[in-house]
């Protein structure tokens, strides 16, 4: 039998979540600067760095590329993008469209664009993997999709918990607005998952193949771990709303159990 | 422990206003923070919440103090105990640990049989149903000596006391973790 002491070291193994770790720090970081920002006193000296300084000049040159595209001759080609596919060339179009929006949302409203991103890939995946193209490109294809849904899945997370830091209500609100988005997208994302592996299992098993399988796994383990987590926490509200009505009659209640204890006084 | 030997200019650093130096503090300590944190309560979301608080709690603390007598490690620790302190007088009730799901072994070499993490993680259950039947003054102690592996003037310096002090402390609280998980 090991010594206690022993034993007790063994707890070192106890680290936390490398994710949490790494964006805690993004997050301890970020309320550091607000923080220090707020603090800091205006001074016209510091006019021309603020101005052209990237957390500045980067929104409002965003800002500018989205009127352009929205407004200007590239009104035409973002709708012609937005059924586009990977491989088309009008892709890209899409994608930096999404890109934009969720960089100049509020932090409120970048989940949900992030979840409609989820979406998005969730669905794309499925025409990919349900279409009969050229097998080498729709590899391809489906790798640079799951790469793409698994960094909003990171983000949505990232941003839901820079939320809840901050404003703990506004983020259960928005974990209730974008649950059924992302359950719909890890339903999306399984099937496509069942569907490619059935058109795998009759090939020899190659290094493309498995990296495209161990790809899709991960994204939607990644993907129903999200949906668990906003499940729960689409749950919890429920239980509240459910003691918020019944709060009533249970005062009715009590009142009534006094004073049937008075009678029997 | 090239972060300690740096110490003194990271705080400076941190003063003059260089928030990726307090960073640097973050990457050195978040793990033990957070294991200690883990240790104290039985769910990973509220160490998470804690530990997060804890260190913005510190860094608010080094821009109001003029000048940092104390080493930040001491510093740290002594807002998390205030932090844990609060969270238990919040509950009202000492929670049990025994319900609870250890899934953070990220340090487990790679090949380990399965039955060999089993193993292990029972017997980090057992250490865990023990330190909760002693005091909670005692399971500082015992983490911070055997498992952070601090030395018996930092554990001096955490806690106020002075060094004979802290021995006699180790001496107790190792005794009584002891007799508790002999039983």
């Amino acid at each position: 039998m090991k010594d206690a002491v022993n034993k007790i070291r063994q707890l070192k193994t106890i680290q936390p979540n490398p994710y949490w770790f790494k964006n805690q720090r993004n997050i301890l970081l970020q309320q550091i600067s607000q923080i220090s920002g707020k603090k800091s006193r205006f001074s016209w000296n510091n006019l021309p760095g603020f101005i052209f300084s990237p957390s500045v000049l980067k929104p409002v040159m965003v800002s500018a590329m989205v009127l352009f595209l929205v407004f200007g001759s590239g009104f035409v080609t973002v709708l012609a993008a937005k059924n586009s596919l990977p491989g088309d060339l009008l892709y890209p179009v899409k994608i930096a469209v999404e890109d934009i929006k969720i960089r100049i949302s509020s932090s409120e409203a970048k989940p949900q664009l992030q979840a409609d991103s989820i979406c998005n890939r969730a669905q794309e995946l499925s025409q990919i993997v349900n279409s009969t193209g050229d097998p080498i490109q729709t590899k391809e294809n489906v790798v640079q999709t799951v790469d793409k849904l698994q960094v909003q899945v990171n983000n949505t997370r990232a941003s839901l918990s820079s939320i809840k830091q901050t404003e703990p209500q506004k983020a259960v609100e928005t974990m209730n607005a974008i649950s059924d988005k992302i359950t719909e997208s890890e339903k999306a994302l399984t099937e496509a998952q069942a569907k490619l592996a059935e058109g795998l299992k009759g090939q020899e098993p190659t290094k493309a193949g498995d990296e495209v399988t161990a790809k899709i796994e991960a994204a939607v383990k990644d993907t129903a771990v999200l949906a668990s987590e906003l499940k729960e926490a689409k749950s919890g509200i429920e239980v509240q709303m459910e003691v918020k009505n019944t709060q009533p009659e249970l005062e009715i209640f009590n009142e009534a159990s006094i004073s049937f204890e008075d009678i029997n006084k | 422990m090239l972060v300690l030997d740096r110490e003194k200019d990271i705080l400076k650093r941190i003063k003059k206003g260089d928030n990726e130096a307090f960073g640097e503090l973050y990457d050195f300590y978040a793990p033990k923070i957070y294991r200690f944190i883990r240790l104290r309560v039985n769910s990973q979301e509220t160490a998470q919440d804690l530990a997060s608080e804890a260190f913005l709690k510190t860094w608010q603390y080094l821009q109001e103090q003029r000048k940092i007598r104390e080493r930040f490690q001491a510093l740290l620790y002594k807002i998390v105990r205030n932090l844990i302190i609060d969270f238990y007088r919040a509950k009202s009730v000492r929670e049990i640990l025994i319900e609870d799901n250890f899934e953070e072994f990220s340090d487990l070499e790679d090949g380990e049989t399965s039955d060999k993490i089993v193993i292990l993680k029972d017997e980090i259950e057992e250490v865990k149903r023990a330190m909760l039947q002693i005091i909670p003054a005692y399971q500082d102690i015992v983490i911070w000596y055997y498992i952070d592996e601090l030395s018996i003037s930092e554990i001096s310096e955490i806690l106020d006391k002075n060094e004979g002090t802290i021995r006699v402390l180790i001496h107790r609280a190792t005794k009584a973790i002891r007799r508790v998980m002999e039983v």
